[in-house]
């Protein structure tokens, strides 16, 4: 972005009084991260299409042939082939390393890239077969390229190997977009990591790599050299666990080494500014060190963080990067900035700053309906600060200002923070919370810590010590980062478009838009003749869809290790390391399921209206209703508008449609307690959105809250819809705050849009943390923000160029407002701006 | 017939003599980089539009 040379002549004093945060943080930060922040290509997708010069790359799938014909003359288990795949494509894929930059490390090839492995879908190889606009330059060369990756994958991928071992007629419900989305496969998800294992400073690869090769040793001796006893089927699967790792671990350590020759041989041969080469003699020690063996100091933290990521998305696509970087990046930046000072505070801000532009340029091609669910970004990158140790004892520290204090320069939208709030937490620590709020950029997200800890020990059983080391494996739900308690996996099938639910009360169980019976065919609602008949047949649909899309993500689960093993995320996770079994094998993990709940309150509004208006006031009986409803109410406008208008909605502390919400929440968690995973644990409901609120407008038919087929749905989680919330801030959170948070879900996400002008200075910081004190009180565990007038959106609308780093909050994350569809953006400033 | 090894851009990796890396500088729209790409030392270079002799 090249700043408006008229506004780079204003103070910062100017400026921040004008809150023309961008600006300020283009004029505060330092030259290198400047460079750096401008250096990025954004690869989150508008409109389903990538940004112009963003391309996919190629590298992958013709690496990935080559290992795979290697093979093919002596064909391997698939965990062992496919550590020789990734470990074929990480030792001869092009590295890069940009100018100014102290970290190094990217998933594709070049910076403009989109990694893309074809071995994984026939879908997604034939959706990029037809985005010209994503394909390299020459396209029509490239174009054959991609034919043959796409011809040559064709029956042998992921997709082709997973789909048979499903029920086929849930696989085609699934897949029908209706009522849900993604594949049930461990290799495209959310995985989590061991971080307690990884990232303590005790170990590197080299040293997880000789713990697997004692493992080696011992159960070859087993195997070979002593009586067989009934157990010895199980080694030579243990047996090729670990190989596949013993191949993955040592193929990542020559990788960190391959960008250390690259550095030294631009410092000894391409540069001649003294800094730089030291810079670059830096980089080639970091790599040197990291992630062979435990990290020295900040610098080569943050390296091994930046490759054990990586070569997770090496290994798979993934939506989300759970992490706590305050947390297991404190000692270094503690011994290297506050005991040592061997580094300023300065030049620690110029690492963190640039550890979050790293993160933020990750891009690997996604299927259209996440790009079309999750405009504007990679994936849901939600990073976890401040919270508590094991202990109980506060866990904020310099570290998490200095994140908080980089990410104002930066400006990325993704990722994003959420910061773990409990009683203890200083205040200096809030201000800078508030700060990132005030500068606009949507984040972080405010958890209420105690009461989520409590939540994850009632669903999941995680012990005490255990639930308080909990990140956020995607947007919202908590996961610990321990030996037995991360979960390798969340797979996104698990993620429901609600809104059917009640549609589906009104057609019988049958989806109008996919011309399919989805669930049951329950009773015509015509013939109800009281409130309650439509709560069980509300009650049948809700349990049909969300056991269909349990039943998917628990085959895929249990099929996981032997169909779609992970043999380097099991290399990185004790339990793996030490049973030999594939990480997502259920047996060693605890579980942490959770379904995620798009399209939530669409139910409570609707089936409250029905209560007021037919069955309370009688004013429209069922039939009426059902015409219009068929009409898409067109030709019932004042009808439609009495549904709008005369019924209650949620979030005006209405007793009425409060009630409503949390019987229906306590009938879900009550079917939740039913359903198991394949580790036996539970799945809580997660009320949130991302973007699914426009990805499934013209999925969802006419509701009776209103709605039209077409028009946007609500704003997510637990929020209500945009202006229908009439009677202020402390209402919303009352309503919410009749829901228990611990028992009645896995976690309520909640936005809020609050005003510029009323937070400003110190009175507004004030005024913000007797809101946050009401929150607590109330027992909500999350609230986020979106603190950008209407007139900084609409210019942003009119004038894109001069607003690249405006963000908003979307749902479960945040995007530059430049960066999202014109219908989401008319969304965001619908939404309610509350005075506080 | 010229060979990657001939190449100013090739560096040869004293591990793994048949091997070695082409570094290359290239400016995109957005940033500057150098990249590195496995080669082998005898590869011949005549489809190279960037080979450039040592000598």
């Amino acid at each position: 972005m090249a700043a408006n040379p008229a506004v780079m002549d204003q103070s910062i004093e100017s400026l921040e009084k004008n809150q023309q945060w961008w600006w300020v943080a283009e004029k505060k930060r330092s030259r290198r991260l400047d460079y750096l922040r401008k250096s990025i290509w954004k690869k989150g997708a508008v409109g389903g299409l990538y940004n112009p010069g963003v391309k996919v790359d190629l590298e992958q799938g013709f690496l990935g042939m080559e290992a795979w014909k290697a093979n093919a003359i002596f064909p391997e288990p698939e965990n062992i082939r496919l550590a020789r795949e990734l470990a074929h494509f990480l030792d001869n894929k092009t590295i890069f390393i940009t100018d100014h930059a102290q970290l190094v490390g990217y998933v594709g090839s070049l910076p403009h890239t989109v990694s893309w492995d074809p071995s994984l879908g026939e879908m997604l190889n034939e959706e990029i077969y037809n985005d010209p606009s994503a394909i390299p330059d020459p396209v029509d060369e490239n174009l054959k390229k991609v034919a043959e990756l796409c011809d040559f994958w064709a029956g042998k991928t992921l997709q082709a190997r997973i789909i048979p071992a499903f029920d086929l007629e849930g696989m085609m419900k699934v897949m029908s977009g209706a009522i849900g989305w993604g594949l049930p496969t461990s290799r495209s998800g959310y995985a989590g990591k061991d971080y307690e294992y990884l990232m303590t400073g005790k170990r590197g690869f080299a040293d997880i790599l000789a713990e697997v090769e004692k493992k080696l040793d011992e159960t070859y001796d087993k195997l070979h050299n002593q009586p067989p006893k009934r157990d010895n089927s199980s080694l030579t699967d243990k047996l090729q666990t670990w190989e596949a790792m013993k191949i993955i671990l040592e193929a990542c350590i020559r990788h960190g080494k391959r960008y250390a020759r690259l550095a030294r041989i631009l410092a000894e041969n391409f540069e001649s500014d003294s800094k730089r080469k030291e810079e670059l003699v830096r980089i080639a020690e970091t790599c040197e060190r990291v992630p062979a063996h435990a990290p020295r100091n900040l610098q080569e933290s943050l390296q091994y963080d930046l490759f054990i990521q990586l070569f997770s998305r090496t290994e798979a696509v993934e939506g989300a990067w759970p992490s706590r970087p305050d947390y297991y990046h404190w000692p270094y930046y503690k011994k290297d900035v506050l005991d040592e000072k061997s580094i300023s505070e300065e030049a620690a801000m110029d690492l963190v700053g640039e550890f979050l532009i790293r993160a933020a340029e990750v891009g690997q091609y996604k299927p259209r309906w996440t790009k079309e669910g999750l405009q504007g970004i990679d994936g849901t990158w939600v990073w976890t600060l401040g919270g508590v140790y094991p202990d109980g004892t506060d866990a904020c520290n310099d570290l998490t200002v200095a994140f908080l204090r980089a990410a104002r320069l930066v400006r990325v939208a993704n990722p994003t923070f959420a910061f773990r709030w409990h009683p203890k937490v200083k205040d200096e620590v809030m201000r800078e919370v508030f700060e990132c709020i005030r500068h606009g950029l949507g984040y972080p997200s405010i958890r209420n810590d105690p009461l989520l800890v409590q939540n994850s020990m009632h669903w999941h059983g995680h012990p005490l010590e255990e639930a308080r080391t909990w990140v956020h494996q995607a947007c919202m739900s908590p996961c610990p980062t321990t030996k037995h308690g991360f979960q390798p996996m969340r797979m996104a099938s698990a993620t429901a478009n609600c809104a059917k639910i009640v549609e589906y009360v009104f057609t019988q169980g049958f989806d109008k838009v996919v011309n399919m019976q989805m669930t049951p065919k329950t009773p015509d609602p015509r013939t109800f003749t009281d409130f309650e008949q439509v709560m069980e047949a509300w009650n049948v649909h809700m349990r049909s869809i969300f056991g269909l899309l349990v039943s998917g993500v628990n085959r895929g689960r249990s099929v996981a290790s032997r169909i779609t093993p992970r043999p380097y995320l099991s290399a990185v996770s004790e339990r793996s390391v030490e049973s030999g079994l594939d990480v997502c094998d259920p047996s060693i993990s605890r579980g942490n399921s959770w379904i995620t709940g798009f399209t939530w309150v669409e139910n409570v509004d609707s089936l409250a209206a029905v209560k007021k208006l037919v069955f309370d006031e009688k004013r429209y009986t069922m039939d009426e209703l059902c015409k219009a409803l068929d009409a898409n109410w067109e030709g019932y406008e004042q009808m439609r508008l009495d549904f709008v208008r005369d019924a209650p909605k949620w979030g005006n502390d209405d007793d009425f449609v409060d009630n409503l919400m949390v019987r229906c929440l306590q009938d879900v968690a009550k079917y939740s307690r039913e359903l198991e995973c394949p580790s036996g644990n539970s799945w809580p409901l997660l009320p949130e959105n991302v973007s699914g609120n426009i990805h499934y407008a013209n999925m969802v038919g006419a509701l009776p809250n209103g709605r039209r087929l077409g028009d946007a749905l609500y704003d997510g989680g637990i929020s209500p819809g945009p202006g229908l919330d009439k009677k202020g801030p402390t209402a919303v959170l009352k309503s919410c705050g009749k829901i228990d948070h611990v028992g009645d879900g896995r976690a309520f996400l909640l936005n809020q849009r609050l005003s510029p002008s009323q937070l400003a200075g110190e009175k507004g910081y004030q005024l913000w943390k007797a809101y946050i004190r009401t929150w607590a009180d109330l027992g909500l565990d999350h609230v986020q923000f979106n603190m950008v007038s209407d007139e900084t959106l609409r210019a942003a609308q009119r004038d894109p160029e001069k607003y690249q780093e405006v963000i908003v909050r979307v749902a479960g994350y945040s995007a530059h407002f430049v960066d999202i569809s014109r219908k989401t953006q008319d969304n965001i400033i619908q939404r309610t701006i509350q005075g506080i | 017939m010229a060979q990657c090894k001939e190449c100013r851009n090739f560096f040869s990796d004293e591990n793994q003599p048949a091997s070695g890396d082409c570094i290359r500088k290239t400016v995109d729209p957005r940033q500057a980089y150098f990249t590195s790409k496995r080669m082998e030392a005898l590869r011949d270079t005549k489809d190279c539009p960037d080979f450039s002799n040592k000598k």
